[in-house]
């Protein structure tokens, strides 16, 4: 009896997890069903939004890359310009002057001191190196800030694409712009000016062969270098302290525009926002 | 009168002999539906279990190979965009990097000295 007990519940058991298996294979096929179906619907819209964060993602790119590479274009072409108007400034420069250094070459051969020529003919030559090395810094100073100008543009176009109002930074990139322009073309107007001894006005009462001569020679050179040192600095000073520091300054305004939107260093695009 | 006493406890011991044995069998039968039913339930929970688990398992699979391919362009992005270093502190150290023409000022003592020389 208790063997058909057992066998009884056994093959109970046996029955039950027959039929589960059967009843649960059919309600899986339905649920895998289901499933693959909610899968297969989440995984075509995730591919509709991909698409559209693609497309969006894309287009954005699109536009900065463009205005990037005209920005850059501009300045290139701004650089380029200035470069070879300061090289034609500098040869014109060069022809104006080469007789009055020929001049003053001749002057210079007066002094006795050898010491003191030496000396002489380094200054002579000095001024027009000295404008000429910083007339160059300038310009290069001004290609800095031009490329820095550029980076707050890159950074004001990823600022609009993400729906920012760059209305004010912009205005301040352009006024920038027209600074280092100014700056630009002050820098070219001092690569074109000269700085060479003028000998006509040095004069002696009595010949350079005598002491009184030599001394009054030597009295009237270091006059003339004293001009042309302070006219020389002071120009570039007033460079530096002027239309330089403008262009700085403008720079210097537009990074802080741009500085004062709301998480402007934020590189996500608005659209991954609104997709996620 | 002497076989009465034995026929009677005869007849009476089997009768209820019988009664209890046939009580507990019906005991035993419905403890068992109740083991069966129990064991039933417990083997259909158990593949109620099963299925959950290995029904949802491969979902999660992949959602999260999903949420990796689409972490990957983000970053991507973000790498591209960050290599210019145009972020405002980037610039602003780049604005403010040492400014050469402080220089003027050095060259305008030297050349003045060279002078006082002549």
């Amino acid at each position: 009896m208790g063997l058909f007990k057992t066998i009884g519940i056994v093959g109970g058991i046996a029955g039950t997890l027959l039929s589960a298996s059967v009843a649960f294979a059919e309600s899986n096929d339905s649920a895998i069903t289901a499933t693959t179906t909610r899968n297969v619907k989440v995984e075509t819209a995730r591919e509709k939004n991909k698409v559209k964060i693609e497309t969006a993602r894309e287009e954005a790119r699109t536009k900065i890359e463009t205005s990037r590479e005209e920005a850059k274009t501009r300045m290139e072409t701004k650089r380029e310009e200035a470069k070879q108007k300061m090289e034609t400034a500098r040869e014109e420069a060069k022809s104006r002057i080469e007789a009055k250094r020929e001049e003053a070459k001749q002057r210079l051969a007066d002094i006795r001191d050898k010491t003191k020529q030496k000396l002489a003919e380094k200054l002579a030559n000095q001024f027009e190196e000295l404008n000429k090395k910083w007339t160059d810094n300038f310009i290069k100073q001004l290609d800095h800030y031009g490329a820095v100008l550029l980076k707050i543009q890159e950074r004001s176009d990823i600022a609009s694409t993400n729906g920012k109002d760059v209305t004010a930074v912009s205005a301040s990139i352009k006024s920038a712009n027209t600074a280092i322009d100014s700056a630009r073309t002050a820098v070219v107007a001092q690569a074109s000016k000269t700085y060479t001894l003028d000998t006509s006005s040095v004069t002696t009462s009595t010949a350079t062969t005598t002491s009184r001569g030599q001394d009054e020679l030597i009295k009237g050179l270091r006059t003339q270098f004293q001009s042309l040192h302070k006219a020389l600095f002071n120009d570039l000073k007033a460079l530096r302290d002027g239309t330089m520091k403008d262009a700085r300054s403008a720079v210097q305004s537009a990074l802080q525009t741009l500085s004062k939107i709301p998480k402007v260093d934020d590189d996500s695009d608005s659209t991954d926002d609104s997709a996620q | 009168m002497e076989n009465q006493p034995i026929e009677q406890t005869t007849v009476e011991t089997p009768q209820q002999a019988y009664v209890p044995t046939t009580g507990q069998t019906v005991e035993q039968g419905s403890s068992a539906k109740v083991w069966y039913i129990v064991g039933a339930v417990a083997v259909i929970v158990l593949l109620a279990l099963w299925y959950v688990y290995f029904t949802q398992t491969p979902s999660v699979n992949t959602e999260t190979s999903t949420a990796t391919t689409q972490t990957t362009p983000a970053v991507e992005t973000q790498t591209t965009q960050l290599t210019g270093g145009n972020t405002t502190s980037d610039i602003s150290a780049d604005l403010n990097q040492t400014d050469s023409s402080v220089g003027l000022d050095a060259d305008s003592a030297a050349t003045s000295n060279d002078l006082q020389g002549l």
